[in-house]
């Protein structure tokens, strides 16, 4: 077989965007290597490389196939998992922006960095598409792997080595334990490793099956973050560089949701009922624990880490109740989400480069002296707080009217009364940047510099912060086009049109 | 376009006046400016409405989001004309009576304005969600305006409120999605209420969804118990800013019941009305009696609104023509005599440095005392007793009349309440401004300061001897809604 048969056959134009971010991520790494440590052009190269990614992406989405298993059907490029790709590469781009003034601040190389970030988002990317165990393996531990060493890239700070080493260990025996499930449906199907294939070989459930659901949940939920398996996620937040959490909190749950979705319901359609229930679980939880624990922090980073505990149960709500409407409001969730909460860090990295600090009283006071650094943290996090007419309004609109119309009153209700709870510890930040008089203002806020965008690495920050407020203000209103992305999402892809349950009466305007 | 012109010009202007460069004056000009232009468009908006038709007027209906069921569906009919007229009005009033050397103006005027918008979008939403969406965007400004400008314990009242406006959202979305996906006929998806209103429920659900309904309203009109956030709120919030939460916000409660409740529930709000007048009665002599007790004049008036709100009640719940009409000009009528009141009592605080009954008197006093403030508040708190020739009384009379064939028992134990109110206001009168003057060297009071004042008791007194020109744009609406 020649080269370009073998590009036909094993259709490698669908991964094109992971082309695209390898190439940059080597290109970064030779430039590194070649020009020295004062080269100022690796993170132009990185955010053009996945610019293009994107365009890649959108291009795919625009031009799509009729068939979309590629590789011999290991990697699927429905229309679904381009969502969940576009999502991961825009947060690595996002982060990418935010990161450089930090590194430089920090006094750590860039290059290393964005090859590891661009690592971590190759693997993200694979896995949001893997539709084979092996594949999954393999992305999922790129991604772990990357993401064990950028939240220790700060060599020199000990609370990132203890963050590193937390999330090394912890990571480790849960991809242990993810092996472990996959083993088991190894072994079950007969030596099957295609997703497909293991769901048609194991039609009867047994007891087998349920426990490597369990297994497979265990290791996703740590991904997820999700209540019981989120012990990690407080401490390496903190201690990371917060480019890094950024990153951790959008991309890294993005792809581990991609998983999810695809693993769950593709393999465990015959045992539905069952890993839902230990979803449920998982959401309840999820959404009580973070959103109640969010309000006892004084760090701001680590109430951002119990906050995205508790929203990604708000998004795994909409993935158990298991509808059309269901998964369209999670990837919407998902889409705004991306934008709110990496503006969110955008905002806590230029206070902390500014003044040092990240405990929430420190922000006592800031109005007086930067006001768009105010009202961009302020937007951002009332849109997570759900309040309209920002982004996150309708997502949580969405998510519950999907959660509502299947019949899901008791979780929807919870989620209601959490978002009461989170918008009391999100106003509470507000409160401290715009309520607070000039007399209590906060020594960090008194000793802030002059503001000045011209340093090197404050730009790309500064159109970061922006472009996020600007689309967490208005994608909300103008939610159509977002619709009709998600929309087409779910319904392009096979295994979802399969899962969703056929009677769910799907109301629209006539 | 009219009423998206009263809904957005607010908006666009609380981003211009955001924007402005420091300069107290200025932006205190030009907030000026902005709400004599709202009041201006609200004014031509009468010219535009036929007071002879039922329905909802100017219609603006574009789809929005479908998938959600939302539209954005504005209209407006003669219950909401005379509310919208109130918010744009007060909000002037709240603009020129804020203390020109206030800190942050930029914040302070955008954010009346972007409150102004979201009650005006609350009144005029013809779509459950979007009222909801309008509901809730109230919420952060009217928090900031008193987490800011208040007094000394507003971060815990503007906390409370916060908490307690946030439930009552919350179970507002609850119950429109309750309505949608709980009803028995399977109809396209849309929360616009003309399409909520030809679902059918089961009685019990029905049952369920009124009291959620209820439970949301009776947070924010408020109805005893759920009142508690209301006296923190107003003691802690600046006097403008009591104007407009007494003066408007308050109305955003009994408007949505109005909407919400007697609108797509009629059989079940029937079945529930008896219980509701009793809950009325409750609130009136409850609000009455705890105000007799106060010290405080502002939590006096405060406890009034209380028993003022139950009075709509008593009104929705007997749901006559005449009792609706009764309703929508006591919403009025309380809207500006509280406001009246508030901007007195203000007025007081800022001479005196006090509200409390026990150290002021004397206030009468012709040459050291506010003899001016002093006749306005014998003004007010006759208007808010229901002495004839207010409109307190031609509202408070519509109801009851309205109300007494219908809950003759729940009527007469209300009118008690309106003699209470007088008992508690003369308390107030004979102890502030009565005896011998309490403090020399009063700070003489000023035009600006008793101009918003002279305007709204100008306009009570107005609309008590001639309410029908009032009563000529809501009748044709409220004959619509009574015979439900």
């Amino acid at each position: 077989m020649n080269f370009l048969s073998a590009v036909a056959v094993l259709k490698t134009a669908t991964i094109v965007p992971e082309l695209i971010v390898i190439l940059t991520l080597v290109v970064v790494l030779i430039v590194d290597l070649v020009s020295g440590r004062s080269n100022r052009s690796l993170p132009t190269l990185t955010n053009l490389g996945l610019t293009a990614a994107l365009g890649a992406i959108v291009w795919q989405w625009l031009h799509p196939q009729t068939s979309t298993l590629a590789f011999l059907g290991t990697f699927d490029s429905d229309r679904l998992s381009l969502v969940f790709r576009g999502i991961i590469a825009f947060s690595a781009l996002l982060t990418s922006l935010i990161s450089e003034r930090y590194l430089l601040q920090a006094g750590v190389a860039l290059g290393e960095y964005l090859v590891i970030l661009l690592t971590a988002t190759v693997g993200g990317m694979f896995l949001a598409g893997a539709n084979e165990m092996v594949t999954i393996f393999v992305s999922l531990e790129t991604l772990s792997i990357a993401s064990y060493l950028l939240s220790g890239y700060t060599k020199r700070d000990p609370r990132s080595n203890e963050a590193a080493l937390k999330y090394l260990l912890i990571g480790a025996s849960s991809s242990a334990i993810f092996l472990y499930g996959m083993s088991l449906l190894y072994g079950l199907s007969a030596g099957e490793t295609n997703l497909l294939r293991i769901a048609a070989a194991i039609r009867h459930p047994e007891l087998a099956v349920v426990l490597a659901m369990v297994f497979i949940v265990a290791g996703i939920a740590f991904k997820l973050s999700a209540v019981p398996f989120h012990q990690w996620t407080p401490d390496v937040y903190e201690g990371s560089p917060t480019p890094v959490v950024a990153f951790l909190s959008v991309g890294s749950k993005a792809a581990g949701f991609a998983l999810a979705v695809r693993f769950l319901v593709t393999v465990f359609h015959t045992i539905e009922p069952e890993w839902h229930y230990v979803f449920v679980i998982l959401t309840i939880l999820s959404m009580v624990l973070g959103n109640v624990v969010a309000i006892a922090q004084t760090s701001m980073k680590r109430m951002l880490a119990y906050s995205s505990i508790g929203q990604a149960g708000f998004v795994m709500l909409a993935m158990i109740v298991d509808t059309e409407a269901g998964y369209a409001s999670m990837i919407f969730y998902l889409l705004v989400y991306l934008f709110m909460n990496m503006g969110a860090f955008a905002c806590v990295i230029l206070f902390a480069l500014r003044t040092g600090t990240d405990q929430i009283s420190a922000y006592s006071g800031l109005y007086q002296k930067d006001p768009l650094l105010t009202l961009c943290l302020s937007i951002c996090l009332l849109s997570l707080g759900g309040i309209p007419p920002l982004a996150g309004f309708f997502g949580k609109l969405y998510i519950f009217w999907a959660g509502w119309q299947a019949g899901a009153y008791g979780l929807v209700i919870l989620g209601l009364v959490m978002s009461v709870v989170s918008i009391y510890y999100y106003i509470r930040v507000v409160k401290q940047m715009v309520v607070k008089e000039p007399q209590e203002m906060s020594e960090a806020v008194m000793r802030y510099p002059q503001i000045s965008w011209v340093e090197p690495g404050m730009r790309p920050l500064q159109v970061a912060m922006v472009s996020t407020l600007v689309i967490t203000s208005i994608a909300g209103i103008a939610a159509n086009p977002l619709f009709g992305i998600v929309n087409d999402a779910v319904t392009g892809s096979r295994f979802l049109q399969a899962s969703v349950s056929p009677p769910v009466i799907v109301q629209s305007l006539p | 376009m009219m009423l998206s012109l009263v809904l957005w010009f607010p908006v666009l202007w609380a981003v211009v006046l955001a924007l402005m460069p420091e300069g107290k004056n200025r932006v205190r000009n030009l907030a000026l400016v902005g709400a004599g232009g709202l009041l201006g468009i609200t004014l031509f908006l009468l010219t535009r409405f036929d007071p002879s038709q039922s329905g909802l007027q100017l219609e603006e209906n574009l789809p929005w989001i479908g998938v959600l069921g939302i539209s954005y569906h504005l209209g407006i009919d003669g219950i909401a004309l005379p509310l919208v007229l109130l918010n744009s009005f007060l909000t002037a009033i709240a603009i020129y009576s804020t203390p020109p050397g206030i800190s942050r103006p930029q914040l302070y005027y955008a954010l009346l304005f972007l409150l102004a918008g979201g009650v005006a979008g609350v009144f005029l939403a013809q779509n459950a969600l979007l009222f909801f969406l309008f509901y809730e965007v109230e919420l952060i400004p009217l928090y900031l305006l008193i987490a800011i400008w208040g007094g000394g314990r507003r971060g815990y009242a503007s906390t409370k409120f916060l908490i307690f406006t946030a439930l009552s959202g919350i179970l507002l979305l609850g119950g429109c999605y309750g309505i949608v996906g709980l009803s028995e006929n399977n109809l396209p998806l849309s929360f616009d209420f003309q399409d909520l209103q030809a679902r059918q429920f089961s009685p019990s659900v029905a049952a369920l969804l009124l009291i959620i309904f209820l439970l949301a309203f009776g947070i924010k009109i408020p109805l005893v118990p759920l009142h508690t956030w209301l006296p923190d709120a107003h003691v802690e919030a600046s006097t403008p800013i009591s104007v407009l939460l007494a003066g408007v916000l308050l109305k955003l409660g009994t408007y949505g019941l109005l909407r919400f409740g007697v609108g797509l529930f009629p059989q079940a709000w029937q079945r529930f009305a008896p219980l509701l007048a009793t809950w009325a009665v409750v609130s009136v002599l409850y609000g009455c009696l705890v105000a007799i007790t106060q010290k405080d004049m502002k939590k006096m008036v405060a406890f009034s609104s209380i028993g003022h709100m139950g009075y709509i009640l008593l009104g929705l719940a007997a749901g006559t023509p005449l009792a609706i009409t009764g309703v929508t000009v006591q919403m009025v009528s309380h809207g500006l005599i509280s406001a009246l009141l508030f901007l007195l009592v203000g007025v007081i605080y800022s001479k005196l440095g006090t509200r409390d009954l026990d150290r002021l008197s004397g206030l009468f006093n012709p040459e050291r005392g506010l003899p001016l403030i002093g006749s306005l508040s014998v003004l007010g708190a006759m208007a808010s007793a229901g002495i004839p020739g207010m409109m307190g009384f031609v509202a408070e009379f519509l109801i009851f009349r309205g109300s007494f064939p219908v809950f003759p028992l729940q009527t007469l134990l209300c009118m008690v309440g309106t003699g209470l109110t007088a008992v508690y206001f003369l308390i107030l009168l004979d102890r502030a401004f009565f005896g011998r003057l309490c403090q020399d060297n009063i700070p003489a009071v000023t035009w600006s300061d008793r101009l918003p004042a002279i305007a709204i008791s100008t306009i009570v007194v107005f609309l008590g001897i001639q309410p029908q020109t009032l009563l000529h744009w809501i009748t044709a609406t409220t004959q619509v809604w009574g015979s439900h």
